[in-house]
């Protein structure tokens, strides 16, 4: 790979809606996805990412670059992830989760994933339901029931706030 | 498996109407590994969708839960294999009491799921199963005041693939419990070890360790613990090793040629002099670069006794591989300063010293110790010598 002739091998990556990025292959190969593809001789030209729009992967290269120009730290790492996700809207953290996910990212998917945990850990169902944009499609007599079922896990709680 | 979602920019996209649905299950799931299980049974009731989601989550997190509400979960939970069961309990020992089999039964239950990391925080002194030490799948195992580790013989433990271990005030069936469990696991890289009364020999014997801390406590509950033990440590292999509370009649350590970190708190002991007994430790951290040694624990007792002897031969890592030491706990005694004295004149390519006085140590006394000290030759022109005034 590019390490041994002294110039940083640059790639070329395709967002699904066709904006091209520039970005070090040392930092890209930290997705298994594109590793795979140059390890395979595949990343001659420019590499198609079919499943990731553009302002998505202008996020994950940005946390590409950030993350590889740490050395082995784990504590300056992990605080890095944080301040890159803290800024983040709901909306954001799933299509980075996504991307994470399609472009095997073990370490940004985690993050992620803890992050989505995080906000939704001590909330009422009300709450993640609306947050999250999920429709509720028990009847009243269903959800009574499994919330009957399940009511040891409704202790503890937060009282919702529109936060 | 992709599910796809394209915006087109300057679209309006509200988060309630696509949100966290058009995620699919796996991508899910794994965000609901990141939940207390308490958390993740709840999202049961969000949609229909959700209603059994969290029953594949592979991941098992109770703190503090009832025994009654732990076995319903496991029971209703669908994830054929476990990344994680954690149990803890923090609250008081009511929750598996007169059941002998609970805690084996859970161990069972994670261990038949192929378990991988395992934390149990339960207070329980029944015997740990010997199917928990055959467990090929652990790769991290932590036992906090649970359990008897039994001895199992033979060759009888075989973990290959762990790899962290931390024991915190578990008992012990028998001094050899510990050697034989480390003989079964060919890949440990970290062991961590709490120890309570009762064991006489504490052999840590691993050809693959490479962090190991010792801390020879009591558990807490009263005393400073049994004084008469032998620690033997043979794994050449280590980079990193912390001892603490360490009152040992006896420490026989095998070549440590690896070791680059060591934090040193050793009790002094009988009629052998302080800080002659610390050196003659160091004498085996052949190359550590990165020392902290506590001397908090000399105390009084021994004051005739703690008279400076030079010894005859510098310490290999003194001369040659030291480059950063912390010192806490100095009294300002005589000895101390003769051995501070002797540590920057001998040591030839220190870069830092860093020097904690005791707490009860006044300021204007500290202020002396610090003018005294900086007068002491160095062996390294680059060594700095800091010294906390503040604490």
């Amino acid at each position: 790979m590019a390490a041994e002739t002294g110039t940083p091998t640059t790639l070329t990556l395709k967002s699904n809606d066709d904006e091209l990025f520039s970005v070090a292959e040392s930092a890209a190969i930290l997705s298994v996805t594109i590793r795979n593809m140059v390890e395979d001789g595949c990343a001659g030209g420019v590499i198609p990412l079919d499943n990731v729009d553009g302002k998505t992967l202008a996020s994950v290269i940005t946390y590409m670059n950030g993350i590889s120009a740490i050395p082995a730290d784990e504590e300056k790492k992990k605080s890095y992830r944080d301040k890159f996700l803290s800024d983040k809207d709901f909306e954001t953290l799933a299509d980075m989760v996504l991307a994470a996910n399609y472009l095997n990212m073990s370490c940004l998917m985690d993050a992620v994933s803890a992050k989505i945990a995080q906000v939704m850990e001590k909330k009422s169902v009300g709450w993640v339901r609306r947050k999250f944009g999920i429709e509720n499609d028990y009847t009243p007599e269903e959800e009574a029931a499994v919330k009957e079922e399940h009511k040891w896990t409704f202790e503890g709680v937060e009282t919702d706030d529109d936060n | 498996m992709t599910t796809r979602r394209k915006f087109s920019s300057g679209e309006h996209n509200p988060a309630t109407i696509d949100g966290i649905s058009l995620l699919p299950d796996t991508i899910l799931c794994h965000i609901l590994s990141f939940l207390p299980t308490k958390s993740s049974v709840r999202t049961s009731a969000l949609s229909k969708r959700w209603l059994s989601l969290w029953s594949y989550v592979p991941n098992l997190d109770f703190e503090s839960e009832h025994q009654d509400i732990i076995n319903r979960v496991t029971l209703l939970h669908k994830a054929l294999t476990i990344n994680t069961f954690s149990l803890i309990q923090k609250n008081d020992s009511s929750l598996i009491n007169e059941n002998e089999y609970q805690l084996e039964t859970w161990i069972m239950f994670a261990v038949a799921r192929n378990v991988k990391n395992l934390h149990l925080s339960v207070v329980s002194n029944v015997f740990l199963p010997r199917r928990l030490f055959t467990c090929e799948t652990l790769v991290n195992l932590r036992l906090d005041d649970c359990g008897v580790v039994p001895n199992i013989g033979g060759g009888g433990v075989r973990l290959p693939r762990l790899k962290k271990l931390h024991l915190t005030y578990v008992l012990y069936e028998g001094d050899e419990s510990i050697s034989n469990l480390l003989s079964g696991c060919p890949v440990l890289e970290e062991l961590v070890m709490e120890l309570i009364w009762g064991l006489v020999r504490c052999n840590v014997t691993s050809p693959s360790i490479e962090r190991l801390t010792l801390d020879f406590q009591s558990n807490g509950k009263g005393g400073i613990g049994n004084r008469e033990y032998w620690v033997e440590i043979n794994a050449p292999a280590l980079r990193y090793l912390k001892m603490t509370n360490c009152y040992a009649r006896d420490i026989k350590c095998g070549t440590m040629n690896s070791l680059i970190e060591a934090d040193i708190d050793i009790y002094n002991y009988n009629d052998f002099p302080y800080s002659r007994f610390e050196l003659e430790f160091i004498h085996r951290l052949r190359n550590v670069e990165c020392l902290h040694l506590d001397l908090a624990h000399c105390t009084g007792f021994y004051e005739e006794i703690e008279c400076w002897m030079e010894p005859q031969q510098v310490p290999k890592c003194l001369s040659s591989h030291l480059r950063f030491v912390r010192l806490s706990g100095v009294g300002g005694k005589q000895h101390e300063y003769e051995y501070i004295q002797y540590l920057l004149r001998n040591a030839n390519v220190l870069e830092r010293m860093e020097i904690s006085p005791c707490k009860s140590i006044g300021f204007g006394d500290k202020f002396y110790m610090l003018q005294k000290i900086s007068m002491f030759r160095r062996g390294s022109d680059a060594c700095e010598v800091a010294f906390d005034l503040v604490q």
